[in-house]
């Protein structure tokens, strides 16, 4: 196994791109939650507003 | 109550009527046939390996072989019976659903062993393998992981041949839950064929059985959902 | 449980909320307060966050085969909303385990991968759900979809404890140079990790609430343009 001290002092990038992984993931995640609600409420405005027409 | 078939009787005449098929075509059992001694040619070729390396890698090579052969039996199994609207009159008849299953079960399996039967030997004398062992535990081991694979195998073939695109949803359902299968079937070959003490693998056996019974047990409880109109 | 409406926007918002601050304190006593580990150094501090994500993978899966159980004995279609949701929840924190694992395990194992059974186990753990959600989008007629997707659903969640077994002793007999279970944890860093593990158990609630009301909020889209094809 490596010395601590080498481990600590070379290691911060991979720690900064686990995190960086992480971060990505859940944001990505949300984002495109919230992009598929943004058009499913737009899409349900124009249904309704049709629907009403019609009757 | 009289009108019902028993369960054994259903199961029977369904083995019956997909081995009577089977027999006169052979479709199923010359395709994993040829398939899997195509895979072994292919394998050969892959690794090149010397003589003492290939009892390393044989078993992997041999369980391949045989699991992939087996998924186009299994793609044959659900899909056949789709093609005239089959499956719809089968579902429709006076049993329990799980007869189907069974049928199925045994009839997969017993195509599966049969070119197991002349694959085994085959596979033997093309990678120069002798067995040390006993040809008993060898039959043991090649009839519990066949069965694994085809008890899981047939309720996914089940599964996928209700979906779009079975052919190529099988395989991607199928693999990921077989891997323990594949692992044990392996490792006990590996252990049988190295000349291991059983001792050292049973615990593979024991994987094996406990699979088998436990893949045996939750069709029995799902198959009915899965077939509903 | 959501009702055929789906969660209300508030309980959203209120756990979306909630699930922000206790990350954000999370990733607080990851990287000011708790002490490095003294092996590993300050890579360890990936550790938190990769086996509060496993946790939630699994808890996510854990629900989708409780939903699946509760779908076909009672054919109700909230659950069958309830185990869609949660699976593909799932496969988006098995990613982010498996994305992360490799990058702890270079420094500290000088390996990306390893086939050690955690690993192994969730990569498999990885290919079932994403099967899962393969069956989802290949089977038509939602009824029978969902049949096929619970009957699934069922199967993989059985099926990884076995997966988990086999793959210890297929490694057991070749010696294991690493063992990740020998790490020294400190009381700060015990308490660390149970608030990661809190912290992720309200964003797994907040994701699976959000991701449940689009669910229904499509469900509604799609009844909406039947009707007006009549």
């Amino acid at each position: 196994m490596t010395e601590p001290g080498f481990v600590s002092s070379s290691t911060l990038q991979f720690l900064f791109a686990g995190y960086a992984v992480i971060w990505a993931a859940l944001f990505g995640y949300i984002w495109f939650l919230a992009r598929r609600q943004r058009r499913l409420e737009a899409e349900l405005k124009r249904l309704e507003r049709a629907v009403s027409e019609e009757r | 109550m009289t009108l019902k078939p028993s369960f054994s009787r259903a199961v029977w005449a369904m083995l019956v009527k997909d081995l009577r098929l089977e027999f006169h075509t052979k479709e199923m059992f010359s395709a994993l046939l040829i398939f899997a001694l195509l895979v072994a040619v292919a394998f050969s070729f892959a690794f090149d390996v010397a003589p003492e390396g290939l009892r390393e890698v044989f078993p992997g090579m041999i369980w391949v072989a045989f699991f992939f052969a087996g998924m186009l039996a299994l793609n044959r199994s659900f899909a056949s019976e789709k093609q005239n609207g089959c499956l719809q009159a089968l579902m429709l008849g006076p049993f329990d659903r799980s007869a189907i299953y069974f049928a199925k079960v045994i009839g997969n399996l017993l195509v599966m062993l049969a070119s197991e039967v002349v694959l085994t030997p085959l596979f033997f004398i093309f990678f120069d393998m002798r067995l040390d062992g006993s040809i008993w535990l060898l039959a043991a081991i090649w009839l519990l992981a066949t069965f694994g694979f085809i008890a899981v195998g047939t309720l996914l073939s089940a599964l996928a041949a209700q979906a779009r695109a079975s052919e190529i949803l099988l395989p991607i359902i199928v693999f990921p839950v077989i891997t323990p299968v594949v692992m044990a079937a392996v490792k006990s070959t590996a252990g049988l064929l190295l000349g291991a003490r059983l001792v050292d693998y049973a615990i593979w056996l024991k994987l094996l059985v406990a699979y088998d019974l436990i893949f045996l047990a939750v069709p029995f409880i799902l198959f009915e959902y899965l077939l509903e109109v | 449980m959501p009702e055929a409406k789906g969660p209300a926007r508030d309980m959203t918002q209120t756990l979306g909320l909630l699930a922000a601050v206790a990350v954000f304190v999370a990733l607080g006593l990851v990287f000011l307060w708790v002490p490095a580990e003294r092996v590993m150094g300050d890579v360890q501090r990936i550790f938190y966050f990769h086996v509060a994500s496993a946790w939630n993978a699994f808890l996510a899966f854990l629900v989708v085969f409780v939903a699946s159980i509760a779908f076909l004995r009672s054919g109700s279609h909230r659950w069958d909303t309830l185990a869609y949701c949660s699976a593909e929840i799932g496969v988006v924190f098995t990613t982010i385990t498996l994305i992360t694992g490799p990058i702890w395990a270079r420094p500290i194992w000088n390996t990306w991968w390893s086939w050690d059974p955690r690993l192994t186990t969730t990569l498999i753990l990885w290919f079932i759900y994403l099967a899962y959600l393969v069956i989802r989008s290949s089977a038509e007629g939602s009824q029978q979809q969902s049949r096929l997707a619970a009957v699934f659903g069922i199967i993989g969640f059985v099926d990884v404890p076995i997966v988990f077994m086999s793959t210890r002793w297929w490694r057991s007999i070749h010696p294991t140079l690493i063992q990740t279970d020998k790490m020294n944890m400190e009381p700060s860093m015990v308490f660390t990790m149970v608030f990661s593990f809190v912290s992720f158990t309200i964003l797994y609630a907040f994701l699976l609430s959000y991701r449940v009301r689009l669910e229904t909020l499509a469900e509604r889209a799609a009844a909406l343009k039947r009707d007006l094809r009549r």
